[in-house]
């Protein structure tokens, strides 16, 4: 058969269909998706950005009624750090879809944009979440190992109670890292190599 | 400038012209649906979103395309960054719409019988195209003009003219290696 014959069959009155649209039950549902849509973005924003904010003023009470050292503070700037860093990125980088109207190579590379961002935020994600975290505990749990061992003399005690939490943490860290990592190799990988490949298709590279 | 709260809300005029253009290019859009899902629950799912996602943007449609063009677009974009995991959120949903097979001429019925069998093995053979052949065949199949399939892909008239011709030479291999196993 020829192209031309299948546009014939395509065409003809037995491949065609009639829709019948439930209007109301259609402009309900336009409203609610929108307003998931928004509910979604700014959840989104509170819970990562909101509870980094709100952790400030616990850390300060915290420290205060536990009279606990100086290096407990260190994590303040870690915590504005971080939710600025987040602040900027979704104001810089903004997660939308593209159009439905616009062409399909410009929602492509909406899409291989948004994906290639994805994939440098959790590649990074030991300089921008879990170091800046990371530095600022290890700091206070060195100076409360320090204290101790000051205090009660017994150094060696106080070098295994620094190492154990040391490595808890490392642990901890290395976990969120590896799950960061897999994400990045299971879901946004495969992702961009199929928006590439869609773009090399429709743009003939 | 509107919120997105009032943008997605169609007055009484977009309702109509809306319901106009369904009428025009809803058989099409729901042939692009069939193209890019394997079962009818993914079918009436993938159409309702594009059914939604086109009266989102309806508001923001600026006439500088066609209506056919943009309902292209529209149900394309949506079906290339539609994921299967997205089904169960269509699960408690009323239906948005309804499909009904449009009745042959009694005359010509095994003409269209045969028309049907050749569209169900252009269905299989557009399946297992690359996404993007599969756009430019589907708009192939549904006769637009180069200079409409390019505005829809966003590439060149030229570009469009080489891809169609390789698209169109994939699909006639898979629809003779068809036809051969049949």
């Amino acid at each position: 058969m020829a192209p031309d014959e299948f546009q014939q069959a395509w065409q003809s009155p037995a491949s065609q269909t009639r829709v019948t649209i439930h209007t109301d039950a259609l402009r309900s549902e336009v409203l609610r998706n929108q307003q998931n849509f928004n509910h979604m973005i700014w959840a989104r924003d509170v819970r990562e950005i909101g509870v980094a904010l709100l952790l400030i003023p616990v850390w300060f009470v915290m420290g205060h009624f536990m009279k606990l050292p100086w290096s407990w503070y260190l994590m303040v700037p870690s915590l504005l750090g971080v939710a600025g860093f987040m602040l900027l990125d979704r104001r810089r980088h903004p997660q939308n879809p593209s159009p439905p109207g616009a062409s399909l190579v410009q929602s492509v590379e909406v899409s291989l944009r948004q994906v290639e961002h994805q994939i440098w935020l959790l590649r990074n994600v030991v300089w921008w979440y879990l170091l800046p975290f990371a530095v600022p505990m290890v700091i206070f749990f060195v100076n409360v190992s320090w204290d101790f061992s000051v205090r009660t003399g017994q150094i060696w005690a106080a070098v295994i109670f620094l190492l154990f939490l040391v490595t808890f943490v490392l642990a901890i860290y290395g976990f969120i890292y590896w799950i960061n990592q897999r994400a990045v190799r299971m879901v946004l990988e495969p992702r961009r190599r199929e928006l590439l490949a869609l773009l090399a298709s429709l743009n003939g590279s | 400038m509107r919120s997105p709260r009032e943008s997605a809300l169609l007055d009484e005029t977009q309702q109509a012209l809306f319901m106009t253009w369904l009428s025009e290019h809803g058989s099409s859009v729901l042939k692009v649906v069939r193209a890019y899902t394997l079962t009818s629950d993914e079918c009436q799912d993938l159409a309702q979103e594009i059914l939604l996602q086109a009266c989102r943007s309806l508001p923001n449609f600026e006439h500088k395309s066609s209506p056919a063009t943009w309902f292209y677009r529209v149900a394309l974009n949506t079906a290339l960054n539609w994921q299967r995991k997205d089904l169960p959120r269509r699960t408690h949903q009323q239906p948005l719409l309804e499909v009904h097979a449009v009745a042959p001429a009694a005359s010509d019925g095994a003409l269209q019988a045969q028309h049907r069998d050749t569209v169900e093995q252009l269905y299989q053979a557009i399946h297992q195209l690359p996404k993007g052949d599969a756009a430019l065949v589907l708009l192939y199949l549904e006769d637009l003009s180069y200079q409409q399939m390019a505005e829809v892909l966003g590439i060149s008239e030229s570009n469009v003219g080489v891809k169609l011709n390789r698209a169109k030479k994939a699909l006639c291999k898979l629809m003779n290696e068809a036809s051969d196993g049949t």
